[in-house]
């Protein structure tokens, strides 16, 4: 079943591609790469602010508390989202074999529309306006914007999977959809508002107090487990297939852990809010369904890893396919690490610290960056048609330099981290706190340099993407001897 | 040709314009006066775009 079903995704639609809008998807693909090098740039200014505070300059603009938001809109919605956007907008109409629902001109109202929101909550977050909420901090005007770009998005999708020519829903589709669904469900519940004035930016959340906060990180963790999570398998299902060449390993799995994942996803918000005023069995349960997790999630790594079984060899030969095998790993190695700093004894440590930073960035730059890296290399030649990349060196450069700044970024963090819980914790033989906080950030300052040196490591491999994206879109071949003694792969 | 969709996408366009506007004129704020210039602006260019892709299509179907 799995081939065949893999294969109807992925197989022989190649040649009715002019049918497509593939005008869209070259848009969002450039957004991508724009919005990921505003992403880490502003990433690594802020962590620069970190280790040495005049960076802010002095200025409310720049300071870090909102440069902040801007570093995490930015790498989220903006480079995630139009990742995002753009692959599924690219996955919908080649599995179901039909030109997107709507008219060109609709997708190009997604498209502007979305560019539009990201533009306006960066500006408000640089002007100081935020609703205060993380990662939703947009105010009510944009988030009302949001809504509804987001609505002739999921018009769109959906419009195309009805009128689809393939019988088959393929099960990218499904995490897209999911993805779709309940970022519509999350952004509205969590952002309702009551506005000061309709012609005036503040408004103040319908809800307050716990119920407040619980809101919130029933969002915020969905917003990790639907934008950053089931979207970006959605990218892992279709992209990994073929730039392998080989068979999703397992369809049934993958559509067991899809409704595993989605049922126990939705009910982890709470161990954010450890040893808070949230009533404790709420935390308990937040946490029981993050340990829980571990399986579907691991389920879907397992299937995206053994996907490249009979396979294997073409890592040597391949670093696209090295991206997108690299982000799988990133994926089950920080799906391990989050259910266990959920479980209440390990998050007495943790919460609050650069540990969390720490975890964030791995799943973050390894798996959402690495396997997007890994769809816009494969996506860039396709949809300009060219033959292949400009230069397959580049993107090993690329791989391993960002490899480089990951593991610089999230070891630092976490030896930092777990220094700056045990330091809060530590009592003298009196019973006094044996470090005062500022104690604790002064002893964290080497790790925030070297943090600061990942990223940099981090944007130096988005710059080269840009430069091997632009020569490739500029129909430049270089010539260069093929790693691993393979020929460069080149597409008909 | 402009079609029947390409006028409704215009007037709900023009809709958006509108409240850009009118967001912009009683703004009592500079985020409400830059977003609803945004809109305003986001309007009246997608209009420009749904005009241009019209006529562009109608001259290479010539």
């Amino acid at each position: 079943m799995s081939s065949a079903v893999a294969a109807a995704g992925t197989g022989p639609v190649h040649a009715k591609h002019e049918t497509y809008n593939e005008q869209i998807v070259k848009l969002f693909t450039l957004a991508t790469v724009f919005w990921g090098v505003v992403a880490f740039l502003v990433g690594v200014v802020i962590a620069l602010q970190l280790a040495f505070p005049f960076l802010n300059l002095g200025l409310e603009w720049t300071s870090f508390g909102r440069l902040r938001p801007v570093h995490t809109s930015a790498a989220i919605f903006a480079f995630g989202g139009n990742a995002l956007l753009g692959t599924s907008l690219y996955v919908v109409q080649r599995t179901c074999r039909a030109r997107l629902w709507g008219g060109d001109a609709l997708a190009e109202f997604l498209f502007w529309g979305y560019q539009l929101f990201i533009v306006m909550a960066a500006l408000g977050y640089v002007l100081g306006i935020t609703g205060g909420r993380e990662y939703a901090e947009p105010e009510w005007y944009v988030d009302l914007w949001l809504t509804l770009v987001w609505v002739v998005y999921l018009l769109i999708f959906l419009g195309t999977l009805m009128k689809r020519k393939e019988p088959h829903i393929y099960v990218a589709n499904w995490f897209y959809l999911a993805f779709i669904v309940t970022i519509a469900i999350l952004h509205i519940g969590n952002n309702l508002a009551i506005p000061v004035s309709f012609f005036g930016a503040k408004s103040y959340s319908l809800f307050s107090g716990v119920q407040d906060a619980m809101l919130q990180w029933w969002y915020g963790h969905n917003a990790v487990g639907f934008f950053l999570t089931a979207g970006f398998l959605g990218i892992m299902y279709y992209f990994v297939p073929k730039q392998a060449n080989r068979p999703v390993y397992s369809y049934r799995l993958s559509i067991v852990h899809f409704w595993s994942l989605i049922f126990l996803y939705i009910w982890a918000g709470p161990h954010h809010l450890h040893y808070t005023s949230l009533p404790d069995w709420t935390q308990t349960l937040g946490m029981t369904f993050s340990v829980m997790l571990w399986m579907p999630s691991w389920g879907g790594m397992i299937n995206g890893l053994m996907t490249l079984s009979g396979a294997w060899d073409k890592l040597r030969t391949d670093p696209v396919l090295r991206f997108l095998v690299t982000s799988v790993g990133f994926y089950g190695m920080s799906t391990f690490e989050g259910p266990v700093m959920s479980i209440k004894a390990v998050n007495s440590l943790s919460h609050y610290t650069d540990w969390t930073i720490g975890h964030v960035h791995s799943g973050a730059l390894g798996w959402v960056a690495f396997v997007s890296f890994g769809a816009v290399y494969f996506l860039v030649p396709v949809l300009w048609k060219r033959s292949g990349l400009y230069s397959q060196r580049l993107v090993e450069w690329h791989f391993w330099t960002a490899t480089f700044g990951i593991v610089l970024y999230i070891t630092s963090m976490w030896i930092s981290g777990i220094m700056q819980g045990l330091m809060w914790r530590a009592y003298d033989t009196l019973g006094f706190l044996q470090f005062s906080f500022v104690e604790t950030v002064d002893a964290m300052h080497p790790y925030y340099v070297i943090r600061a040196l990942g990223g940099v490591l981090f944007l130096l491999g988005s710059l080269i993407m840009v430069y091997n994206v632009a020569r490739t879109i500029r129909g430049d071949r270089r010539q260069e001897t093929a790693i691993g003694g393979a020929t460069a792969p080149v597409r008909a | 040709m402009f079609g029947i969709g390409n006028w409704i996408a215009t007037i709900l366009l023009a809709a958006i314009s509108l409240i850009g506007l009118v967001l912009w004129s009683h703004a009592h704020d500079i985020g409400m006066e830059i977003f609803g210039a945004g809109l305003l602006f986001f309007g009246i260019l997608m209009i420009f775009r749904l005009i241009t892709n019209a006529y562009g299509n109608e001259e290479k179907l010539s």
